[in-house]
């Protein structure tokens, strides 16, 4: 149409035609990018812009355009200064440093670069800025580089930063143009000034050392009135890079500096500064102290971009001066409640930064309150109902994202943010390990009630978040004796679900009003009061409570405590059951605790957890009780996971063996008290005299020592008369706890008390029956374990009167020497720390192995590294025996009664507290080997 | 990333290792990538010069302008930064510039009416 072009197609026709074709676009620009290829082969130039210019376009909606590559440097190359034109804007849009035309462009630059036409030598600068290879760069840096002495600042400038481009591609240029590069600093135009300072800017960052020479100009440009903001900007900038390298030039600085951020009007600039002064002013208070103050101002300020700004700045300085945090505490609060979710994460990694001991209580209930709001938002689909004056953003944003998502990071950061103080802090010195925030018993109850409890109760956090606060809960109640009542009181609160609000904060509200003396009377006296509320909860009456309900009451009724959470809390319940003030509501929360979704180890926590409530229980309790708890038991017989199933049966034969009314026979194997250790005490109780630990215990002659314990087993199985409850109980202590502890300790035991040829063979074959390595050796290793575990009962009935049940005294003796090397009970040293956590499973798994493992030989979770851990046991059971027995000769007891009683007590331990964390006896061994094997 | 944003939220966000840095004007988003160390009031003070010499340029642009015109527009934007470095900062200075060379190109293949094209703005493509 114009320009004699006819029935060619215009860039405006194509992007009409495009805009017409919405349904079959990709059609429709297919057949185009033909056509246009056609237009491209043909000779007349006119044609051909067009084409190319077309095809710019398509490129920019994002359509390979490859193909043409050729025909845009020939357009490129064109005399006409409007081809070349779109010719350079099509090559610097589309051109790869893998395009392989680009070789064919150099030669187009060179000429476009030294014929002195001022547009065609901008054009071709433009472009090359886009396109430089280092190729390219080696090529043209000559004539680039003659380009700064141009008489044109238009020119100077261009090229100048063309070059900085040349240089980070291709860096030998530096050294070639640096004379001519200073020159430019001091040049006669202002712009071609600004261009420098920018180069120069930039490639200090690269390498800030090479451009100390330069600070002085520099300095003269910065104090020179008549220099502008943006190019003021740049070098402020440029000294921010410096003045880490060079402090002398920082003192310098502080006057020009500090004078501009008092008389500028332009944020960026002041920003700028301060930013400069967070990098490399930090040791002059009194930019330092303007610094804070403007950045104070920022916060302040309505505009979000400065508000957010102010927060990134703020969080250097007060790395470096946290006591500035002090005046901006509130306004950094206040910046919690952001629209925006970047300010508020900036603002939280602020807030961690001025948190001490002093403040923590403060600043953690308000980032709770925080938590709690934001997680109603959260969980409530409606933003809009929830929170009317959200309406307008839950409107814009939904169609894009829903607000949950947006909002996790957030909650998330929350939590761990209030979950830090409770982390224990390792360090290689025992003294400086420990809680940094909280030092006393109040703080610790405070912590477990308030943050604790509180965020167990928060809907929507990670499960990583709610593992955390479950092995918190775990941790902090075996490290703090003083904080287990109150645990065990946030446990059970929070096992009742449906009422948990209520209950924790009647808690709270109560423990922040009373000092730290007092507090356990209080306790006492709150207690009558939750009890009945759990006991309201269990029956079902969801009575509505009184207190006014906030946002998170509402989602709380629907979720329910998250399964990792249910079992730290029925641990901790169970683990110190003696310290409950009703235990008959206390295990009724357990029992009725939904088991819906919880995985096997879950759910046996959930049960030995009762279990151990009801063993700790007094007379009139325990009969109220038994039948709650046996049909408990009895329900969970047929579970669908094996493990439980186990668990069940052990307690069920356990429970048979209790004869009702007749007090509580379970409580007689808590009476000892087991206190945890220090791991390097063990190894200070020297071998007793005369003991030699490598001398077999027992000679069993040729056959292995489990052959010749079945062999005993099976002759004695026929006559065995299944025994009275009582038996039957005995039976159940022995089975377990023989099999789960190898019975080593027997060793010695069954020469003086006579139990004559089955004692004898048990220890060892039960010790291999423990161990994987032998699983599959026997013939009878496929026998169900429950089938083994009555016979040994059946067997062992023979001799019930060889049992007594008094808990030695004289284990609780050894235990408390024990204790005395460890600096106090309460601290636990780094690696029992980590085998607390860690042993959890496999404590439940020696278990499961020593009654199971035997039958099925496919337990999946017997892999080689338990294997290991069990042999290991096995090795330090015979030294734990030694110390034992050695202990007992000093102690002008007979040696009998030591294996006895050390026999029982591993029962006891094995029966109902066979989770690791409370078990003295598991602990101890696998520490002991730890370290011995070290 | 930008789109879902609120007016009253920042106009900082944060990428990877990068920051967006974007301005709205009505319905048109100026959008640029830049550094972590970069200026963001700069930033957003350099988009919106921008704006106004693209305003000055086309005589109160439009969107329409920007989508017939997009050579122009990258053509001015390629007199603000070179590299994605700010060449000049005279508005006046770029304005110049940028009309001398559409005189050098007269006889340009200049075609009738705009047409239309989605309302973002390219400069996000052109600053590193």
């Amino acid at each position: 149409m114009f320009n004699g072009i006819l029935f060619q197609q215009s860039l405006q026709d194509l992007v009409k035609g495009i805009r017409a074709h919405r349904r079959d676009e990709e059609e429709y620009i297919r057949s185009k990018v033909a056509e246009i290829a056609e237009e491209c082969r043909g000779a007349d130039m006119a044609k051909k812009t067009t084409a190319v210019l077309k095809l710019t376009h398509l490129q920019m909606m994002g359509h390979s355009v490859g193909f043409a590559s050729f025909h845009i440097v020939e357009v490129m190359s064109s005399p006409v200064f409007a081809s070349k034109r779109i010719g350079y804007l099509a090559a610097a849009q589309s051109f790869s440093p893998t395009t392989d035309v680009l070789l064919l462009t150099t030669n187009q630059f060179k000429k476009d670069l030294t014929n002195g036409k001022l547009q065609d030598c901008s054009q071709a600068l433009t472009c090359l800025a886009k396109l430089v290879t280092e190729d390219l760069g080696r090529d043209l840096e000559h004539d680039v580089s003659l380009l700064l002495n141009s008489p044109r600042p238009y020119i100077r400038k261009k090229a100048l930063l063309v070059l900085f481009r040349l240089i980070m591609v291709h860096p030998d240029t530096l050294p070639v143009v640096s004379q001519r590069f200073k020159d430019r600093l001091v040049d006669s135009d202002p712009g071609v000034v600004c261009a420098a300072v920018t180069v120069t800017c930039e490639l200090a960052r690269a390498s800030p050392k090479s451009f100390l020479s330069l600070a002085p100009l520099l300095y003269q440009l910065l104090t020179n009135k008549e220099s502008n903001n943006w190019m003021l900007i740049k070098i402020v900038k440029l000294m921010g890079v410096l003045t880490p390298l060079e402090p002398r030039l920082g003192k310098k600085l502080v006057e020009p500096l500090t004078t501009l951020m008092r008389t500028t009007r332009a944020k960026s600039l002041l920003y700028e500064c301060c930013s400069t002064v967070t990098s490399g002013l930090m040791a002059h208070p009194e930019a330092v102290e303007l610094c804070a103050q403007r950045l104070g101002e920022f916060m302040d300020e309505s505009d979000q971009n400065l508000k957010y700004l102010g927060l990134l700045s703020m969080k250097k300085l007060i790395q470096a001066h946290p006591h500035l945090a002090l005046e901006h505490r509130d306004n950094i609060l206040d910046c919690l409640d952001d629209e925006d979710i970047g300010i508020r994460m900036r603002a939280l990694e602020l807030v961690s930064e001025f948190i001490t001991k002093r403040t923590l209580r403060d600043i953690s209930r308000i980032l709770l309150k925080k938590l709690r709001k934001a997680s109603a938002e959260g969980f409530s689909t409606d933003a809009v109902i929830l929170n009317g004056q959200r309406e307008t953003f839950s409107d814009s944003t939904s169609a894009y994202m829903p607000v949950t998502d947006q909002e996790a990071p957030y909650r998330q950061s929350l939590a761990r943010q209030l979950l830090k103080a409770g982390e224990y802090k390792r360090s290689a010195q025992t003294a400086k390990s420990g809680y940094d925030m909280l030092l006393t018993g109040d703080d610790f109850a405070w912590y477990t009630t308030a943050i604790l409890g509180g965020l167990a109760e928060i809907p929507l956090l990670s499960n990583e978040i709610r593992n955390k606060i479950g092995d918190q809960l775990l941790e902090l109640t075996s490290r703090v004796e003083a904080l287990r009542p109150i645990s065990v009181k946030v446990a059970l609160s929070l096992l009742s679900a449906r009422r948990k609000m209520s209950a924790v904060r009647a808690i709270v509200d109560q423990k922040e009003t009373v000092s730290a003396e007092d507090m356990l009377g209080v306790e006492e006296n709150g207690e009558p009061k939750n009890a009945t509320e759990s006991d309201t909860q269990i029956n079902g009456i969801s009575k509505n409570p009184d207190q006014p309900i906030g946002a998170c009451s509402q989602s709380s009724d629907e979720a329910l405590l998250p399964p990792t959470l249910a079992a730290s809390n029925a641990w901790v319940v169970g683990e110190y059951s003696e310290l409950i003030e009703d235990p008959v509501a206390a295990a009724e929360i357990l029992i009725s605790f939904p088991r819906k979704g919880l995985d096997s180890a879950d759910q046996v926590r959930i049960l030995t957890a009762a279990m151990k409530v009801y063993a700790s229980c007094h007379e009139d309790d325990a009969s109220r009780l038994h039948n709650v708890i046996r049909r408990f038991v009895d329900s969970l017989v047929d579970n669908q996971f094996a493990e439980v199933q186990e668990r069940a049966w052990i307690f069920k034969t356990l429970l048979t063996a209790c004869v009702e009314g007749s007090g509580n026979p379970l409580a007689a194997l808590f009476e000892g008290k087991l206190i945890p250790v220090d791991y390097r005490a063990q190894s200070k109780i020297p071998v007793g005299g005369g003991l030699d630990l490598n001398q077999p215990l027992l000679d069993t002659g040729s056959d292995s020592l489990f052959t010749h314990l079945l062999k005993t087993i099976e002759t004695k199985v026929d006559d065995g008369d299944g025994g009275d409850d009582d038996n039957l109980f005995r039976e159940a202590v022995f089975a377990n706890s023989t099999l789960s502890f190898s019975g080593v300790q027997m060793g010695s035991s069954n020469s003086a008390s006579g139990h004559g040829p089955l004692l004898a063979g048990l220890p060892e074959a039960v010790d291999r029956g423990n161990n994987p390595y032998y699983l599959g050796a026997t013939s009878r290793s496929n026998t169900d374990a429950k089938t083994q575990q009555d016979q040994l009962s059946m067997t062992e009935s023979k001799s019930p009167q060889q049992f007594k049940y008094d808990i030695p005294q004289l284990s609780t003796e050894a235990a408390a020497v024990l204790a005395e090397e460890s600096p106090s009970g309460l601290k636990l040293s780094d690696d029992e720390r980590e085998l607390l956590q860690s042993e959890v499973k496999p404590a439940d798994e020696r278990l499961e192995a020593a009654f199971k493992g035997a039958f099925d030989g496919t337990n999946s979770k017997e892999t080689g590294k338990d294997g290991k851990r069990k042999k290991k046991k096995k090795k330090k059971s015979k030294k734990d025996r030694d110390s034992a027995s050695h202990k007992g000769r000093d102690g002008k007891e007979p040696a009998v009664e030591v294996s006895l009683i050390d026999f029982e007590d591993a029962s006891a331990t094995s029966s109902s507290r066979e989770e690791a964390p409370s078990s003295f006896v598991c602990r101890a061994i696998s520490l002991e080997v730890l370290t011995w094997l070290d | 990333m930008v789109l879902p944003r609120t007016s009253k939220m920042c106009n900082v966000v944060d990428r990877a290792d990068e920051k967006v840095v974007y301005k709205r004007y009505a319905s048109l988003y100026f959008v640029a990538c830049t550094d972590r160390d970069d200026n963001e009031l700069l930033t957003m003070e350099l988009l919106h010069m921008f704006v106004e010499v693209l305003d000055s340029y086309f005589g109160n642009v439009c969107e329409l302008d920007l989508i017939f015109n997009f050579t122009r527009s990258y053509w001015v934007l390629d007199e603000i930064f070179i590299s994605g470095e700010l060449q000049e900062c005279s508005k006046a200075a770029i304005l110049a510039a940028a009309q001398a060379s559409d005189a050098a190109a007269e006889p340009v293949p200049e075609f009738g009416p705009r047409s239309m094209q989605p309302p973002q703005s390219k400069s996000s493509a052109r600053r590193r």
